[in-house]
């Protein structure tokens, strides 16, 4: 999945920004710095990952 | 890993705002020392944080809008600028046209970080006048 940074820019300027699909510790480290060049962080969530998780096959020899 | 952090926007570029002024209309002008307003403090708002009544009228930068005879200031404070104006009737700003300011400043602000992080941008508009903008590492 490749990573992508989304920015919502309300009608009085403030962003929420959203990261997704960056690995590990490398999805604060797209934010941060451009949390530094924007303002002020007044918010920060983890949100849901989502796992892909494959099932076993189970063979249904007797 | 997924996060959302929502960010006050505090003015930090210059050349963002330069930017901003001109896909908007605005005129900015650097080094302008003092910004247009009423000239007398009535006390019929609060003093925006670190401004003494002194103060207001006095920036180091300012914005003329077309058609309004008051100007925006924008002075340093902390590791940005405040905007400040008077937003009195008859000089012609308004809170909807400071916001919008604000709104082209973040847009034009997020662009020029993310040119310097090699991330390409795709701008939308959004619900209620937002505007959308997706990052996206080039290459990535």
């Amino acid at each position: 999945m490749q990573g992508k940074i989304l920015v919502d820019i309300d009608r009085e300027g403030n962003m929420t920004v959203h990261a997704s699909g960056f690995p590990g510790k490398k999805c604060e480290d797209a934010t941060k710095a451009l949390e530094k060049a924007l303002g002020l962080a007044i918010d920060k969530k983890k949100t849901k990952e989502f796992y892909q998780i494959i099932a076993p096959f189970v063979s249904e020899r007797n | 890993m997924s996060h959302i952090t929502k960010i006050k926007t505090v003015i930090k570029s210059l050349s963002a705002v330069e930017a901003a002024c001109k896909k908007i209309g605005l005129h900015f002008i650097k080094g302008q020392k003092n910004y247009t307003w009423f000239g007398r403090w009535v006390g019929d708002s609060e003093l925006p944080e670190g401004v003494e009544i002194k103060d207001l009228g006095t920036c180091d930068h300012a914005i003329k809008v077309p058609g309004a005879s008051y100007e925006i200031g924008l002075r340093k404070h902390k590791d940005g600028y405040q905007v400040l104006y008077d937003s009195w009737g008859s000089g012609g700003l308004s809170k909807k046209k400071v916001n919008k300011f604000q709104q082209a400043y973040s847009v034009e602000a997020v662009k020029e970080q993310a040119k310097k992080k090699g991330m390409r941008v795709t701008e939308k508009k959004g619900k209620n006048d937002s505007i959308q903008l997706e990052l996206v590492p080039i290459g990535g």
